[in-house]
């Protein structure tokens, strides 16, 4: 495709792409020329999106990896290596909200549950991919982390957090790697319609309050972030590192 | 973002088109299918040859010098633009000046100088535009802001003060036209390498921000941003800063 947005024969890992926006950042990516690894907990769930990208005549491999798990993740990029050899385009998707209530009754074990999903995870993949990279010659790194990094909240205080960190490691990565064209960037997406989200949506006068605030006037669909990801992995965001793309209708401006 | 022309149809407004990166944008909005409007504010000569690589390229361009810090020239662009291509979808706001002088030598003539361009000279657009705009369906603004308003620089108060009042108009502009489907965003470049007039001292910022790489952006890689912002990809980004510095300056 002979656009600034083009992927044509790239490989790109999608974690948590087996819906929602990672599905979605996925299925844009393979229908811009990439070859994709599609990955989440469910081996059954990722061979069905990989068969659907497939079936539009798009490239896919399923790879099953729960990122909480040290060997898992080391696995998924083996298995990325051997099927395609090499990895131009990390998405870390993949993340965790499993606590909603004040952080005063948190766990340390949810609170490290979720650091460990939401950020240690986003480390292990980046320091497992983004050296072959450099030694290709670059390479973009996308994590999809939210505007709960970016502001308070009174019911998600601790997916806030991690999603704040997940700035810090994009930005610190950026600088260690800008020196080798590897890019790390992030994408806030606002309130998006996803089975992830959806006790924040689907109370109806929650969401009208939610839509009054948002200037854009409505929530975001999946599709919306998928090209954001897919402009930050293409040769258009050449010259955009360590940066945090707000996606969320205007709520943050509001 | 699907196909090759994913603004088929549309139209945009580049202001300060003639050269470096409104040049680029105006080459990168065209090959995206849009129809462009080239400003220059007086150069005939550049504008026509920008609209002449478009049209060659199969594209269409429509070449008007017009200083934007003069309204009345900026109705008779937009006029213009809608004689020749019926509507209007985009405005990239790009027309700058970037003087240096030390604060004390500083009048209040030369402030005035850049603010008429840089900030009034984007609120006669968009006023110009507006109808157009809202009308689009689609609409998207673009403003082209600078490093140095987020960091600061020497002998710049008027270009640092325009630049930051052209990330404040962008988060006003994202809620008024935000019922109309118009998106409004600014981009602000880092380092880039453009032609340079000969007398041209590298600003302070320049020489105390570098880019991670250590090279310079290139206007293409600017163009790319405002082409993204202005395509399908982006409808729900609006009101935000999207810097591409190569990481000079990473907020």
């Amino acid at each position: 495709m002979n656009t600034p947005f083009h992927l044509d024969d790239q490989v790109a890992i999608v974690t948590g792409s087996s819906r929602g926006i990672g599905r979605a950042i996925a299925e844009t990516m393979a229908a811009l020329g990439a070859k994709v690894v599609i990955s989440s907990r469910k081996a059954e769930a990722c061979e069905a999106v990989a068969r659907e990208i497939q079936a539009t005549g798009g490239e896919a491999a399923a790879v099953a990896c729960n990122v909480s798990r040290k060997a898992e993740v080391e696995a998924l990029v083996e298995a990325t290596l051997s099927r395609f050899g090499r990895i131009d385009i990390l998405v870390c998707n993949a993340a965790i909200n499993p606590v909603f209530g004040p952080l005063r009754d948190l766990s340390d074990e949810a609170f490290d549950k979720v650091m460990g999903a939401n950020v240690k995870s986003n480390l292990w993949l980046c320091n497992l991919v983004i050296p072959g990279m450099a030694a290709r010659g670059g390479g973009s790194v996308v994590f999809v982390s939210s505007i709960a990094g970016l502001r308070g909240t009174d019911v998600i205080g601790m997916y806030g957090i991690s999603k704040a960190a997940d700035f810090a490691l994009a930005r610190n990565l950026a600088a260690e790697w800008g020196p080798h064209n590897v890019r790390v960037n992030c994408i806030a997406p606002g309130l998006i319609k996803t089975e992830f989200a959806r006790a924040l949506w689907e109370n109806e006068d929650l969401l009208a309050r939610r839509n009054a605030q948002t200037p854009l006037r409505r929530i975001g669909m999946p599709h919306e972030i998928g090209p954001v990801a897919a402009f930050l992995a293409s040769g258009a965001a050449s010259f955009i590192t360590g940066q945090i793309i707000v996606a969320d209708g205007g709520i943050t401006a509001a | 973002m699907d196909g090759n022309r994913e603004l088929d149809g549309r139209v945009a407004v580049v202001t300060g088109a003639g050269r470096n990166i409104g040049r680029a944008i105006a080459l990168a909005l065209a090959a995206g299918g849009a129809a462009v409007v080239v400003n220059s504010r007086a150069n005939l000569a550049e504008a026509t040859a920008v609209a002449g690589e478009i049209e060659a390229a199969g594209g269409k361009a429509l070449p008007v010098t017009a200083d934007v810090a003069d309204p009345a020239a900026v109705e008779k662009m937009v006029a213009a633009a809608v004689a020749r291509f019926s509507r209007i979808d985009y405005l990239v706001n790009n027309a700058a000046l970037r003087g240096e002088k030390r604060l004390p030598e500083m009048t209040h003539a030369d402030w005035r100088k850049v603010l008429d361009v840089i900030l009034d000279g984007a609120f006669h657009c968009v006023k110009a535009c507006l109808p157009y705009l809202q009308k689009s369906g689609a609409g998207a603004i673009v403003n082209m802001g600078g490093l140095s308003s987020h960091t600061g620089s020497q002998h710049r108060a008027h270009v640092v003060a325009a630049k930051s009042g052209l990330v404040g108009l962008t988060r006003a502009l994202a809620h008024d036209l935000a019922a109309d489907n118009v998106t409004v965003n600014c981009v602000s470049p880092g380092l880039v390498a453009t032609a340079r007039a000969k007398d041209f001292v590298v600003p302070q910022h320049h020489a105390v921000h570098h880019t991670l790489s250590g090279r310079p952006g290139t206007p293409d890689d600017i163009a790319a941003v405002v082409r993204f912002l202005c395509g399908p990809g982006a409808r729900f980004i609006t009101g935000q800063v999207i810097q591409a510095s190569g990481g000079a300056f990473i907020s």
